[in-house]
């Protein structure tokens, strides 16, 4: 048998190259064909989902809001030592980036955090950027953050295009991103 | 989908812990089997350690490389634990050519330290696949077939799962008949390699596809169909060359 198959190797492997060929032609994407609804979901290649919450100063705080812009939307505690280490780096690339289209959200998962705590963290790092805080962890749920700090890129269309699961996330990952999204 | 394994207090990231189990499983099966390769599995420990190294240090210089707008003034980030500053690519083609510079050192021929590896890649394929199944990555087309799961707001094909249950096969074949005898050193690994290239192929028809194409055609089919070519080759180029061994010597 196996001397059998070594003497037909030759036909067995240009069978295997346009059968694999074939099956290239046979299971391509019509170039016309696209998703007859977005899924909104919390994964590379969907629709962010959306969501509305409070900041700390009472303003809604939401991606109906920032429509067509590239966002990066943070999920962090003051009590996840990654998160505090972070956080300087995301309020430079918000002042880097300061004229461009790029939002910078850092939703606090207040359902596992105190109001005190993240009102004396705000202000210790000096953060300028949007705060909501997701009080009943409904948001968190919904982009399924398992642990914390969780950060997802989404582009101008509402596309997640990158998360990072944990951190802390340097600047010039930031910067990086940034940039991507932007040039996008 | 399962991110997090839960046991009891602790909670562990399911394909971080799948991918660890897949290499522990594939270094033993790897030390077991080395002999049978008339290999010494230190100088395949020793040449991994090192590629392993290599390919971590390789991937952040290559991604330093890729952007260095972006570390100017802040030159410790270049040092950052973030895996996010890893180029996968550059690490994989560094990794590799440190392995082979070890090999070479050795004066080990270079087939057999491929054959050897095939029960650790062996182990590593399923694991891989499970840990994308486990964090959600990877997902098939949406489907009506009872066996289509609920993924990302649709029932989708399992493509994760038929990819693991595939990448068994090779595995098996090597655990129970590797090295195949009357056959020349290498085989083992182009088989290896013949095999995964064709299930990646085959089952990549149902994945989902993101921005992985041109003109509808999946970039990973082309990738894997050029795998298949280049071993296929390869492994006739063996069986003709140890042919005419054969027929100098008699």
């Amino acid at each position: 048998m196996k001397t059998y198959l070594i003497k037909l190797r030759i036909p067995i492997s240009v069978t295997l190259l346009i059968a694999g060929l074939a099956w290239i032609w046979f299971s391509r994407i019509p170039v016309e064909s696209s998703p007859a609804t977005p899924i909104k979901a919390a994964q590379v290649g969907f629709l962010a989902p959306d969501f509305t919450l409070n900041s700390l100063e009472s303003q809604d705080i939401g991606l109906e809001y920032i429509k067509g812009k590239p966002i990066i939307l943070n999920f962090w505690a003051s009590w996840c030592p990654p998160c505090k280490a972070e956080m300087p780096a995301f309020q430079e690339t918000f002042q880097e980036y300061g004229e461009s289209d790029l939002q910078i959200i850092a939703i606090n998962a207040t359902n596992q955090d105190s109001l005190t705590e993240v009102t004396q963290f705000i202000k210790e790092y000096g953060i300028t950027f949007p705060i909501p805080l997701d009080l009943t962890g409904t948001v968190s749920a919904d982009y399924q953050v398992h642990s914390l700090p969780t950060t997802f890129f989404i582009d101008k269309s509402g596309v997640i295009k990158e998360i990072l699961i944990g951190g802390p996330i340097p600047l010039s990952l930031l910067r990086i991103q940034a940039s991507q999204l932007l040039a996008e | 989908m399962f991110p997090i394994i839960s046991l009891g207090p602790l909670s562990l990231p399911a394909p971080a812990f799948i991918l660890i189990i897949g290499y522990l499983a594939g270094s033993f099966l790897l030390d077991k089997k080395a002999k049978s390769f008339s290999i010494d599995s230190k100088i395949i420990d020793r040449a991994l350690w090192i590629g392993t190294i290599f390919a971590f240090i390789g991937a952040r210089l290559s991604y330093i490389a890729g952007f260095p707008a972006a570390f100017k003034g802040n030159l410790i980030s270049i040092f950052s634990l973030n895996p996010a500053l890893l180029d996968p690519v550059g690490g994989l083609l560094i990794g590799i050519g440190a392995v082979f510079l070890v090999i070479s050192k050795q004066n080990t021929n270079y087939w057999a330290f491929l054959d050897s590896l095939t029960p650790l890649l062996g182990s590593l394929f399923p694991a891989y696949f499970l840990s994308r199944f486990a964090s959600g990555n990877g997902y098939g087309v949406i489907t009506d077939l009872p066996w289509g799961i609920h993924m990302w707001g649709a029932i989708r094909h399992p493509v994760q799962l038929y990819l693991a249950i595939f990448s068994l096969f090779p595995l098996i074949v090597i655990l129970s008949y590797a090295p195949i005898k009357n056959l020349p050193t290498g085989s083992t690994f182009l088989l290896f390699a013949i095999t995964t290239s064709g299930y990646i192929l085959l089952i990549s028809a149902f994945q989902e596809p993101l921005s992985t194409q041109i003109s509808g055609y999946r970039i990973d089919q082309i990738i894997s169909w050029l795998f298949l070519l280049s071993t296929l080759v390869f492994f006739n180029l063996r069986i003709n060359s140890a042919e005419i061994k054969e027929r100098n010597e008699a």
